[in-house]
């Protein structure tokens, strides 16, 4: 650990320039580092400061140093105090203690707004140090003005250009033109989308700063402009999810920007005090807290929790929604044996009604009815004491188990829900079963239940005129209280329309079926992804023919990956019936991304087996012009249509993918891969044909185990397999 | 004054007797049936002749969906099994293989019959104490699961595991004693002689068989479902020490059969109605029982085992009937009638075991009497029924035996008497035929005979 900390230090500075403008790889933080020496008076006090916030940070032993928290608003006070004195001795000192006490504020700041509401603090520090300073600078007569040249002499790109560059550069008190370029770069390469939040809330910001100004001064316009900028990213890339409305978010906020920049600039004049991002802040931070009081919705989330770059909160939203349901959907398993029927789905015309909308009645059907013999009595009904289990893991909160169960045909509308357990989820959510079976419920309040644990019988208790379960999500654990929505996670679904299907999430209708599907236990063991694993293939593409290692490792938060040898990898979850890839990182590497295309999300499931995924499109084999094309059209990425079968083929499984990309005025872009598992061994054999004659094929040499203290490694040639 | 006459019956002598008639007794009064599976069965017999087996593939159908919507909406992972030999007529093997069933054999021709009907390997248990090694390379290469029944199998299928170079998947045949059911000790591996541990034990140190079933068969006609709870608790305790001793991991539990049908074992004094559990009722025992046993498993990161099961009579049993016409009667020395009918034990060989229902296929006057009913064979043991309440019967009418579904056609013998046909009724009550009558060239078709014996009359034909 010792040994780290040095290296650790130069990263955290440079990752601290980089924060500024939202972007965490250290060499663009070392471009804007690089960038603020076109004033070198500030380039040097902004670094001066920084130097000292590391130091302070590390010498306090303050956590997290490598990330630059402590130190970008320190920085700050040193360019904002480099932009306005010379650097002397006198201002040295002022730096030192600014940056000494912006860390101070930082770390107290960081906590009180995180409890506030989960807020974050970004350059909130920097401003009331700078205040302070800047106040206190008046006062110290050893300090020698100096002030940059606030626009340059002439015309350097475009006026409109100069004028939004200038303003970029202004965030970091360098306001020129090339500086702001410089940033401009770095942002491209960070994300395109930040660049075009930057570029539209400017042109937005400006426009109304311009319009209620008259003619406002320019020196004003391009000092103070990067507000603009910068309340648009905060709120419509790195705090929420990308999406049409967080874009009009971002919109607004940068036009509010624009008045409080105003007003700010008043205020402050009257101290003598520079705007800074207090525009920013004051918006920013205002928007947010008052968004934290709407209901999760789907639109416009807030990542509060979890900022990042807006490609990867989009494509980790759009991901967990085409594999786990929509946002806010409560996943839960079925709570029965067999196959089901929909008796009423959501929104169903009987009973489920606001505020009990969101809920779902099951029942047992043979050829369109649901009991044999004449239905006259309950234990004609098929359905009729059958076990129920539990949904979901919890706590059982609520049990009624003695209302007796009604004779066919008839309901009893005083107890309404009949007998039920109220299960407490561990989301705070609840989940309620009802209609059961008198005297059947075998669980006692307080009972800790997991998945699948017995839990009662179905009945006919409460308003049910035949045997039947009704399941829902709600709120609290008072009886009927109101319902949200939830789906079945990981069922065979047959549609009343169509075939049967598996589905990774799935609110069936009234008259689908449901059952869930047997693992295949074989096929679960052959896919061995332990870590330490590690498997050579032979990779023949257009490129020429090489052997390729993908070894398995287990990351520090605990997160599996498979790492090709040329360093890109892919996160995956192998839990219990289903292995899913996800968060491809890294170079491109076309046997990794063959293999996650053709594994996506593999449900071990036996029999023919049919499901769809979305993988993201940077996986599909593209030409470098087509990569351009789809990067543009889609700058947030997007997932592929990927239908995947999968069947016993004689000796091994053969798992077909079909993967299509959209695109507008022309065919879909598709690729077809092909994976071919042995049991006891494993992927064998992945193909995978694109289009543009991309064609790769990879066959599995030789697998094995590296070594671990005191555990031996071992490799295994892999025979040929027959392919017939 | 009425012209009319009576219809002349043939008179009968009832003897009274004490015991023999009370309100659960088998004295229901006899009523004919004129169908089965919705198709009239005269003009049947008319058309193929007499006897005749008929199957309906609705009842076939309804008994399997019926077996396996039990275990599964009482169980996560149930696989039916149907056991071959039980009847292995392609085409009631392929109408349950199209309801999801896996086929369960227990010789070489089975499994080759099995694969011929197109079942894949991997959905094949062999099971039985016969397999040698020609088919057992088959069968592992094929990836059916093997049913281990002794040592010197598995020390044979060990070798055969080891010269194809591949890993094998094996189950284990187990047998004990429940307390409820004569243990079958000739089958498999006895778990209180500490048998079954040790061969376990030479499994975990194979390096190329893994254990990863168990099977256990408790018996045929099992009436007390309570034994079966008995079975999966044996089972489930073996299972968690054996896969402590050896590290295995137990994939499933196979119970075997031996689910009552509507039939009456010899013996028996309640009517089937009163003592064959529904398959509800066993279903309940044995997946509530199992349940129970392996709720544990989830906390210790294993799966519940797959249950399967193997019922034969208790699918098929009801779903074929044999008809067949009086061929004689006979009042025998001691005053009792008895009835001489074209089907004998010859193609009813559980005659043997059950008193089999008999059904009229007329409307019968007269007096229900106690009858024996002989078959056709010129043997003194072909008696199909010893005792049944009948009617006073013509020559030339038909009668129903039933349920015949269960191990006729295939313990069937051709015996003094040609088979008959087969039919079959479809889900839309058209008839095929599914197994041909046998002819004098499809008996002597196999036959050879030796140059010289060819003939025999032919030198005194042309003297």
């Amino acid at each position: 650990m010792k040994n780290q900390l040095p290296a650790a230090l130069p990263t955290g500075l440079l990752r601290a320039y980089g924060a500024i403008l939202f972007a965490e790889k250290p060499w663009i933080g070392g471009l804007f580092l690089l960038a603020t020496f076109w004033f070198p008076n500030a380039g040097l006090s902004g670094l001066l400061a920084a130097v000292v916030a590391m130091v302070t940070a590390r010498m306090l032993r303050f956590p997290h140093l490598e990330s630059g928290l402590h130190v970008y608003n320190s920085l700050l006070v040193g360019l904002s105090l480099g932009a306005y004195y010379q650097l002397d001795l006198y201002l040295g000192v002022l730096i030192v203690l600014g940056a000494i006490m912006a860390v101070f504020a930082t770390v107290a700041l960081v906590d009180m707004l995180w409890r506030l509401d989960h807020l974050p603090v970004l350059s909130l520090p920097f401003v009331l140090v700078a205040m302070t300073t800047s106040l206190a600078a008046h006062s110290y007569g050893t300090l020698s003005r100096y002030l940059e040249p606030v626009m340059p002499h002439g015309v350097v790109f475009h006026p409109w250009l100069d004028q939004f560059f200038t303003a970029l550069g202004s965030s970091f008190f360098t306001p020129h033109p090339v500086p702001g370029l410089l940033m401009f770069i770095g942002m491209l390469l960070t994300s395109r989308y930040i660049a075009l939040l930057a570029v539209c809330g400017f042109a937005l910001g400006f426009s109304t700063y311009a319009l209620l100004a008259g003619s406002p001064h320019p020196a004003l316009a391009s000092w103070n402009g990067f507000n603009f900028i910068l309340t648009a990213i905060a709120l419509g890339a790195i705090f929420t999810v990308p999406d049409k409305q967080s874009f009009a978010l971002a919109m607004i906020g940068s036009v509010l920007a624009a008045l409080v920049t105003a007003a700010t600039e008043n205020l402050m004049l009257v101290y003598g005090l520079p705007v800074m991002t207090l525009p920013f802040l004051t918006t920013t931070l205002i928007l947010l807290l008052a968004l934290r009081k709407r209901e999760a919705a789907p639109s416009m989330q807030l990542l509060l929790e979890r900022p990042g770059l807006p490609e990867q909160s989009f494509e980790r939203v759009r991901l967990a929604e085409a594999r786990h349901g929509s946002y806010g959907s409560v996943p839960l398993s079925l709570p029965f044996y067999g196959r089901w029927t929909v008796y009423q789905g959501f929104n169903g015309p009987h009973t489920h009604r606001p505020p009990w909308q969101y809920a779902l009645d099951f029942y047992i059907t043979d050829q369109g009815k649901s009991f044999h013999g004449d239905g006259g009595c309950l234990a004609d009904y098929y359905c009729f004491g059958l076990p129920l289990t539990a949904p979901a893991a919890g706590y059982v909160v609520a049990i009624e188990n003695s209302l007796p169960d009604n004779p066919p045909g008839h309901v009893d509308t005083f107890y309404n829900w009949g007998n039920h357990v109220v299960l407490a989820l561990n989301n705070g959510l609840f989940v309620l079963l009802a209609h059961l079976k008198q005297y059947s419920v075998e669980v006692q309040i307080g009972t800790y239940v997991t998945l699948g644990q017995t839990l009662a019988a179905c009945g006919s208790s409460g308003r049910s005129p035949q045997p039947h379960i009704h399941v829902h999500v709600q709120t609290t654990a008072a009886l009927g209280s109101s319902t949200v929505p939830f789906h079945l996670a990981a069922v065979l679904h047959t549609p009343a329309t169509s075939h049967e299907r598996y589905c990774l999430h799935i609110t069936p209708d009234t008259e689908d079926q449901v059952i869930l599907p047997h693992l295949d236990t074989r096929l679960h063991n052959s896919i061995d992804l332990r870590v330490g694993r590690t498997f050579v293939y032979r990779v023949d593409e257009r490129l020429g023919a090489s052997n390729v290692t993908l070894t398995v490792v287990l990351s520090l938060n605990g997160e599996f990956r498979l790492q090709s040898d040329s360093g890109a990898s892919v996160a995956f979850v192998y839990h219990g019936d289903v292995l899913a890839f996800y968060d491809r990182q890294g170079m491109r590497d076309a046997l990794l991304d063959a293999l996650v295309l053709g594994l996506g999300v593999t449900p071990f499931y036996e029999g023919v087996a049919q499901w769809q995924d979305a993988p993201p499109l940077r996986l599909l084999p593209m030409s470098p012009l087509r990569r351009l094309a789809a990067a543009a059209y889609y700058p947030l990425g997007e997932g592929l249509n990927s239908h995947y079968q999968r069947q016993w083929h004689h000796d091994h499984w053969q798992q077909r993918g079909s993967h299509r990309l959209t695109m507008p005025w022309q065919d879909d872009w598709q690729a077809q891969t092909t994976v071919s598992i042995v049991a006891n061994v494993g992927c064998t054999k992945i193909e995978l044909q694109g289009d543009d004659g991309f064609h790769l094929t990879a066959a599995l040499e030789q697998y094995g185990q590296q070594a671990d203290g005191g555990i031996p490694a071992w490799t295994v040639v892999a025979k040929a397999t027959r392919n017939k | 004054m009425s012209t009319t006459k009576n219809k002349w019956q043939k008179p009968t002598l009832t003897a009274h007797r004490m015991g023999a008639l009370n309100k659960f007794g088998n004295t229901s009064p006899q009523q004919h049936l004129e169908a089965f599976a919705g198709v009239a069965l005269l003009p049947l017999m008319e058309q193929y002749g007499s006897p005749l087996f008929v199957i309906s593939e609705q009842r076939l159908r309804d008994n399997v969906r019926r077996l396996l919507r039990a275990f599964e909406t009482r169980y996560s992972d149930v696989v039916y099994s149907w056991s071959y030999k039980t009847n292995y007529l392609a085409a009631v093997c392929n109408t349950l293989h199209q309801e999801g069933a896996w086929a369960e054999v227990v010789s070489a021709f089975e499994y080759e019959k099995a694969r011929s009907n197109g079942v894949p390997g991997n959905k094949i248990l062999f099971n039985g104490p016969h397999k040698e090694r020609a088919i057992l390379e088959r069968v592992v290469r094929d990836g059916a699961r093997i049913h281990i029944d002794h040592l010197d199998e598995l020390y044979l299928l060990e070798s055969v595991a080891r010269d194809l170079g591949q890993q094998v998947d094996v189950t284990m045949r187990l047998n004990f004693d429940t307390g409820y059911t004569e243990p079958w000790t000739r089958f498999g591996f006895n778990i209180e002689s500490g048998q079954a541990m040790d061969a376990a034990r030479v499994l975990g140190h194979s390096e190329v068989l893994n254990l990863r079933g168990l099977h256990s068969h408790l018996g045929t006609f099992v009436l007390d479902p309570r034994a079966y709870a008995a079975q999966i608790n044996i089972m489930c305790a073996f299972m968690t020490q054996v896969e402590m001793d050896t590290g295995c991991e137990i994939e499933s539990i196979d119970i075997g059969g031996g689910f009552a049908s509507m039939n009456t074992l010899h013996g028996t004094y309640l009517p089937p109605e009163q003592v064959v559990p529904s398959v509800d009722q066993y279903a309940e025992v044995i997946c509530s029982t199992l349940n129970a046993a392996v709720r544990h498993r989830s906390a210790q990161g294993k799966s519940k085992p797959r249950l399967i099961m193997e019922s034969g009579r208790g699918v098929v049993d009801d779903a074929e009937v044999l008809l067949t016409s009086v061929v004689a009667n006979k009042r025998l020395p001691d005053g009792r009638p008895s009835l001489v009918i074209d089907a004998g034990v010859n193609v009813m060989f559980t005659g043997f075991w059950y008193n089999h229902k008999v059904t009229p296929l007329q409307p019968q006057e007269g007096m229900a009497e106690d009858t024996v009913v002989y078959g056709p064979l010129c043997m003194n043991i072909d008696v199909m029924r010893a005792s049944v309440m009948l009617p006073p019967m013509n020559v030339g009418d038909a009668m129903m035996f039933s349920p015949v579904g269960a191990y006729n056609n295939t313990q069937w013998m051709q015996f003094i008497e040609y088979r008959p046909h087969v039919l079959w009724v479809d889900t839309e009550k058209r008839i095929s035929v599914v197994r041909e009558a046998e002819n004098l060239a499809i008996v002597t078709g196999p036959e050879r005979v030796p140059a010289h014996l060819q003939e025999p009359f032919r030198e005194q034909q042309e003297g």
